[in-house]
């Protein structure tokens, strides 16, 4: 039976905005538990920004003039950066959560400072260039301070509704394999993204979308599904640094070059000179260079093992102390590894991988979801950053993490405690137990195996009608065999089998609805690319998607219904990347 | 590097249970670098799903700290260390939970 441990008014899921959300809402006064997967202040998207080496947290200029930091953008205003973020977004931006972005990023930099973080540099106009650890380290310290309690090495596996609200979770506490349930007000996702769904993906290993599934599960919208990020040049090979992002990292701050099999350059085949240079020279790199490498790796030109080439030229010399300058870090540890096979004349096997999930949970700007007493924050999220995310994701967690612990702790005031429906439970336990029952069924790993050369068949950079289709009759296929899985191992402590089903029960039902969302926008629009609908299409597709239950019901929002609205008509994909970069100069 | 590598693994089911080595014999199939945790997910992807070691919430590049592991008898980072022919992996600490996975 599922242990039922203690009672809460605030449970937040996740310790990136999952911690932002716990320090506000403990600040209302409300009992507040954060569950994390991994170590509190050690896991999570949030470590790996900017490969721990530099991450950003975005800003306008007017507030770091006033925050003492840079004088270099003073003249900048929330207002003016809003305008470019939702023309970055190709205009699919939740306008109202933008404002709150922008109104509101300048406060949460401020605090974080008070909190013990500290600000290395600035990275580019808005960027203020920090360390991914100790953002964590600064808003575990707060949050403990204030008495938070943590729960860690606890995977999440579903939220308990009943009375029409959600009324409490069950997760698997790893280190001693029994199941829990706890009893919330309210609860606040913050799992970040569902990186864990692609074989290539630039993310740490507990980012599997559970979030997201579990929020479709309990009636919960998801809404941009389709809207995924990749970053252009994530290793691949040597296996040994797969995931690692450091050549993107480099190649934009201009070192290095990306090749092909006979080692020549390609991205001038796939974007106008204009595009290219933005490609090449701009934040706006992920999602065009994410097309040219992707086509040209569809086109059988990319290296003999995999990927494209990432190369630097050896001379002259004096370019590696250049380097080494601008980033200190590459002298030590896996990075100088990387850094001497690479002055040696070793190139890196790079490809496009998952990086960033712009869609997500639907939430209104209080950062409540379609189900009362949920609410969500950070990348598992949808909404704020459109089409296309070029801003700060750490902003974003911070923004939205800060907001939802607020309302989670308004709702959890007002909200009768209900206690944990036993036959819920007990159906519940059944289902996650389901595999040790079993016999002679597939192994987790073997579905999982399925489940990325589904995805990256049909749900990278370049989708087409044909693929997608082909996606949905491939998971559906792959969610009956769910169903049939067994285990090899029967001890229930740390058992990484059952760890994997989890897991899967959580990024199938992520990967229909990214599928089912792509193949809804017959439209290429940012991060979206259809090869069979290659143009921006504002007379139909001005609207954001939600789906909603396990059979993925749709309906539409218009988006930018009051706000800035773009112009009318159709225009070739790479034709309007350059209209919306016009529109931002 | 050899064609084979030799893997002693010290193993445990559970805190309170005895230890014992198993080895583990992996075919090389290139001569590019390959990590402690290569060697670990290979075994658990092709040879054994029951062996425990720290996966769950694992940056894979030295930023979270968390998948240390005793390789002939030094403390690593598994990610970071590369490969032997032949080693020994141990548990860093007493405080077992389950084969490679310590408390903490």
């Amino acid at each position: 039976m599922i242990q039922i441990e203690k009672k809460y008014d605030v449970v937040v899921i996740g310790s990136g905005g999952g911690l932002r959300a716990a320090i506000s809402a403990a600040q209302q006064g409300a009992r507040t538990l954060v569950v994390c997967r991994g170590k509190v202040n050690r896991s999570g998207a949030t470590l790996l920004a900017g490969a721990n080496i530099s991450a950003d947290i975005a800003c306008d200029g007017a507030s770091l003039a006033r925050l003492g930091i840079s004088k270099g953008n003073e003249g900048d205003t929330p207002e003016r950066w809003f305008q470019d973020l939702v023309r970055e977004g190709f205009y699919l931006n939740n306008q109202e959560m933008l404002t709150l972005f922008t109104e509101t990023a300048g406060q949460r930099l401020e605090e974080l400072m008070c909190w013990g973080m500290k600000v290395q540099g600035m990275e580019g106009e808005r960027e203020v260039s920090v360390v991914g650890s100790d953002i964590l380290d600064a808003l575990y310290k707060k949050a403990k301070a204030l008495g938070v309690e943590f729960l860690s090495d606890t995977i999440f596996t579903d939220l308990i509704v009943d009375e029409g609200r959600v009324c409490g979770l069950t997760c698997l506490n790893l280190a001693n394999g029994q199941l829990q349930a706890i009893s919330a007000k309210a609860v606040v996702l913050a799992t970040g993204g569902a990186h864990g769904l692609f074989s290539e993906n630039s993310g740490s290993t507990d980012l599997c979308g559970e979030g997201q599934a579990a929020a479709l599960r309990a009636g919960a919208e998801l809404v941009d599904m389709e809207m995924i990020s990749f970053c252009p040049t994530v290793i691949c090979r040597p296996y040994m640094y797969k995931g690692n992002i450091l050549p993107y990292i480099l190649f934009s701050s201009g070192y290095g070059q990306l090749l092909n099999r006979i080692g020549k350059t390609f991205t001038s085949r796939y974007l106008s000179p204009k595009v290219e240079r933005l490609a090449l020279e701009s934040e706006w790199n992920k999602m065009l260079l994410s097309y040219a490498v992707q086509s040209e790796i569809n086109q059988g030109r990319g290296a003999r093992d995999g990927g494209v080439y990432y190369a630097i030229d050896r001379y002259p010399l004096q370019i590696w102390d250049e380097m080494y300058e601008e980033f200190p870090s590459l002298k030590q540890g896996l990075y100088k590894e990387m850094i001497d096979a690479l002055s040696q004349g070793s190139a890196l096997n790079v490809q496009p991988a998952a990086h960033y999930f712009e869609g997500g949970v639907w939430v209104a700007a209080d950062m409540s979801t379609s189900l009362p007493g949920l609410f969500a924050a950070g990348e598992c999220a949808g909404g704020m950053f459109g089409a296309n995310r070029v801003s700060s994701a750490i902003t974003e967690m911070l923004v939205e993490g800060a907001q939802a612990g607020l309302s989670a702790a308004a709702f959890a005031q007002g909200a009768e405690e209900i206690s944990l429906p036993r036959q819920q439970l007990d159906s519940l336990e059944e289902e996650l137990l389901a595999p040790f029952g079993n016999s002679g069924g597939p192994a987790p790993r073997q579905l999982r195996r399925r489940l990325h050369e589904i995805t990256a068949d049909s749900l990278m950079v370049i989708r087409s009608e044909a693929s997608l289709e082909r996606a949905l009759r491939d998971l559906d296929g792959l969610q009956g065999q769910l169903e049939k899985v067994s285990f090899a191992d029967s001890q229930r402590l740390y058992n990484r089998q059952w760890r994997e089903y989890l897991e899967l029960r959580a990024m199938i039902p992520c990967a229909r609805a990214i599928a089912r969302s792509a193949l809804l926008r017959r439209e290429s629009r940012g991060v979206h690319i259809r090869s069979d609908h290659f143009y921006t299409d504002n007379s139909q597709f001005l609207h954001n998607i939600v789906l909603s239950g396990t059979e993925l019901r749709e309906r539409c929002i218009p988006a930018a219904a009051a706000g800035i609205s773009p112009a009318s008509g159709r225009w070739g994909y790479t034709q309007y990347v350059e209209k919306i970069v016009e529109e931002l100069e | 590097m050899a064609q084979e590598l030799h893997v002693k693994v010290r193993r445990q089911r559970g805190p309170e249970e005895e230890s014992y080595l198993q080895e583990y014999v992996l075919p090389l199939v290139s001569d590019e670098p390959v990590s402690v945790m290569n060697v670990l997910e290979y075994i658990y992807e092709h040879q054994d799903p029951t062996l425990a070691f720290f996966s769950h919430a694992a940056c894979r590049q030295a930023a979270c700290g968390k998948c240390m592991v005793k390789v002939d008898g030094q403390v690593r980072l598994a990610c970071k260390e590369h490969a032997k022919d032949t080693m020994l992996l141990e548990p860093y600490s007493k405080t077992v939970v389950r084969d490679l996975l310590c408390e903490g």
